[in-house]
């Protein structure tokens, strides 16, 4: 019996102790910022409101100077969506194809590749009219094909469409001719869009407009 | 009397106990005493921690203070170069900023009535948390549709060179987000979805369950089955949410 008693009050002080830790967790948890959280903590105003308004003034030109007042192109690489919009408004909204996140390795030479749209903010650089595809070594050995010496080989005048808008490392903006796989994310890393939407486009971008791509 | 091995002692079968599995049963209750007595003595040293009461006196000076928060955590946001979350509440809306620019934007719907939602997210709104910003800690997709029939996938899959898998998407239909430690917010879209594993299912349910006592908030919202694909995927770890409720147009 005296056993049965002191087990019971040994486990109701576990239990005790069980729940004030439960408590100093919750405590702990709502409290304390994490490291990134605490650098965005704002410092404190002075008291005086007329003074507090004009430092939230201050920081709310500094936000409205990062907005951009003119068109740009956003690509949604998740749901395969290329928009054109600016800050209220959008103008265009059409799917696309971007990278397929394939690899391939050429297993003679041992070289790499990852077929990724990267990500992050760009500018158009060039716009070109009925481009020509200069096929890359990788567009061969994916077929298993030999990488041909003579460079007019590689040279294709349908691949790309009628309009191309070039941006980062040799990425591209253009058209294609497997429209029915826009939405699909196929592509080697290039943006392929639709050729009515891309001739909309082409006409109301020009060099620099940004590009965003998430 | 018979006495067997355990590892206190020697345990007879009489009414009595032996010496040593009565030190040890005492030794323990007194350390589980000393120790939720201690912890209590901590916890209430403590304080409530980082959370910081606007300065100044009256209700003009409090909304200046939780403004000027809002938009310097922005501010920090946009200049540190990632994308981040603001989730508006007034607006009832979801945007996603790159260097400050609007670059996504999707109308929320909430599932839950607005008196409850606006008092599970208070303490972001009345500036009690400074900033008011939380990062994406976790998420789980509960259930989902394939955007794309596998018939289609396995001929375009062979045309591109990649693997079927890698070309599927999963329109959500159910999802969760979890930010930092005291932030959940539950998605659902309309989509025909079917369940994922059980399993996992099971056990984010049970982590839920066992974590709602610490869980500051937690808010249901719906969406559009192609804004909740692009959300989900998108959200990586300490991917941040910035929270607030305007109720004005932005400049």
């Amino acid at each position: 019996m005296a056993v049965r008693i002191r087990f019971l009050v040994t486990a109701a002080a576990v239990g005790l102790a069980a729940w004030f830790l439960l408590q100093h967790t919750a405590r702990w948890i709502h409290s304390s910022p994490t490291a990134e959280g605490a650098a965005l903590a704002a410092p404190s105003l002075p008291d005086d409101e007329k003074l507090a308004e004009r430092e939230l003034r201050k920081v709310k030109d500094q936000l409205d100077a990062l907005r951009y007042s003119r068109p740009y192109i956003v690509v949604d690489t998740n749901a395969s969506l290329l928009y054109l919009r600016s800050e209220d408004s959008i103008m265009l909204k059409t799917p696309c194809s971007t990278g397929s996140g394939g690899k391939l390795v050429d297993e003679a030479t041992g070289r790499r590749w990852a077929f990724n749209t990267p990500s992050g903010v760009f500018r158009v650089e060039s716009k070109l009219v009925d481009p020509w595809w200069r096929k890359p070594d990788w567009a061969f050995i994916e077929d298993s094909l030999g990488v041909p010496a003579d460079p007019s080989q590689r040279l294709d005048p349908e691949m790309l469409g009628q309009y191309a808008l070039g941006f980062g490392d040799g990425c591209y903006i253009h058209g294609t001719v497997y429209e029915r796989l826009l939405g699909v994310s196929v592509t080697h890393g290039c943006i392929r869009v639709g050729s009515d939407d891309l001739e909309r486009l082409y006409e109301k971008v020009g060099i620099g407009t940004r590009i965003y791509i998430f | 009397m018979r006495r067997s091995e355990s590892a206190l002692g020697y345990i007879s079968s009489s009414s009595g106990v032996s010496r040593k599995v009565d030190i040890g049963l005492t030794v323990t209750m007194l350390a589980c005493l000393m120790l939720a007595v201690s912890i209590s003595i901590a916890g209430c040293a403590e304080g409530t921690g980082s959370t910081v009461s606007p300065k100044g006196a009256g209700e003009g000076c409090r909304r200046v203070d939780v403004e000027f928060r809002r938009v310097w955590a922005e501010l920090e946001l946009a200049k540190g170069g990632g994308p981040y979350l603001v989730l508006d509440l007034g607006r009832r809306k979801i945007d996603l900023r790159l260097k400050g620019v609007l670059v996504w934007s999707c109308p929320v719907r909430y599932e839950d009535p607005d008196s409850e939602v606006l008092l599970e997210m208070e303490p972001y709104l009345r500036g009690e948390r400074n900033p008011p910003v939380e990062l994406l800690t976790g998420k789980h997709l509960y259930a989902y549709r394939e955007q794309f029939p596998d018939s289609v996938l396995a001929v375009v899959a062979r045309v591109a060179h990649v693997k079927p898998e890698q070309l599927q998407r999963y329109e959500p239909g159910h999802f969760e987000l979890r930010f930092g430690r005291r932030l959940v917010i539950d998605v659902h879209t309309d989509v025909e979805a079917r369940s994922g594993s059980w399993l996992r299912n099971a056990f984010a349910a049970m982590r839920n369950a066992v974590l709602a006592p610490i869980t500051g908030a937690e808010i249901k919202i719906g969406m559009e089955p192609e804004d909740a694909l692009t959300l989900y995927r998108m959200a990586h770890p300490h991917l941040p949410l910035l929270i607030c409720a305007t109720a004005e147009e932005r400049g």
